[in-house]
């Protein structure tokens, strides 16, 4: 169903992206949850920042900026072969959902 | 509560940012020259919605791309599945628009999260008589 690069193809000519990809030969949603990690760390920052800043913060504009970087990361991420095909249309489909929240409930 | 002129601008802008998400995936993924089955394209249900698409915004339609385009129906169709026919004019273009932005919001997600079919389509078809009602009401004068 879906191709996992795993350790019969890691040789010496693999490279970094060989390497990052390992952990998906036993666990394919390891880049998933750490993308997911950044995702929420980049949205949490960036509210406590604007409410630092403005006195008040929107989580749900900090969340829709987080998705946006998110997605061109996973994007460059199949590049390197540490995100599949089916990985990638689960972060979209999030990332999207967030988007368009975002964008019908502000004015 | 935002008026009907506000979300139907919403709407399209937001469906103008998805089609450049997808686009910006897609001319990435072949830039790099990936291996077609570990394209985004490979995907039935985005290949669905945005071949389609890309089919209609091409403007090179010979009749026999155009004839198989119109035939390309989905594999298994539901009670309530959005299966919208449309010759090949400019309803096409709006057709694909319409129901790209169905796949991508709506059957997505539902197929993401494993919503047996049955249910995927009794969704979509009360989702179709409440903005039938809608639109009904707004005629009406009852929703500004």
């Amino acid at each position: 169903m879906v191709k996992y690069p795993d350790l019969s193809n890691l040789n010496n000519a693999s490279g970094i992206g060989g390497l990052m990809s390992l952990p998906n030969s036993s666990y394919p949603y390891y880049w998933l949850w750490i993308f997911a990690g950044i995702w929420a760390i980049i949205s949490i920052s960036l509210y406590f920042k604007e409410k630092e800043k403005t006195g008040k913060g929107r989580i749900l504009s900090s969340m829709a900026v987080a998705s946006f970087v998110m997605s061109i990361l996973a994007t460059i991420g199949t590049i390197f072969w540490i995100i599949s095909v089916d990985i990638l249309v689960y972060i979209l489909v999030f990332t999207a959902i967030i988007i368009a929240v975002w964008f019908f409930s502000t004015k | 509560m935002t008026s009907m002129k506000q979300i139907l601008i919403n709407m399209v802008i937001l469906g103008v940012l998805i089609f450049a998400i997808m686009s910006f995936i897609i001319t990435i993924q072949s830039d790099s020259n990936l291996d077609s089955e570990e394209r985004i394209t490979n995907n039935t249900l985005i290949n669905e919605s945005f071949g389609d698409l890309e089919t209609s915004l091409d403007q090179q339609e010979s009749a026999q791309r155009a004839l198989n385009a119109s035939e390309d129906n989905p594999p298994q169709e539901y009670i309530g599945d959005l299966s919208v026919g449309a010759i090949i004019s400019t309803t096409r273009t709006i057709n694909s628009v319409i129901t790209g932005l169905w796949n991508i919001y709506i059957k997505l997600p539902i197929v993401i999260l494993g919503v047996s079919p049955i249910v995927a389509g009794a969704i979509t078809t009360i989702l179709l008589i409440l903005i039938a009602i809608g639109a009904w009401a707004i005629w009406k004068g009852a929703i500004s």
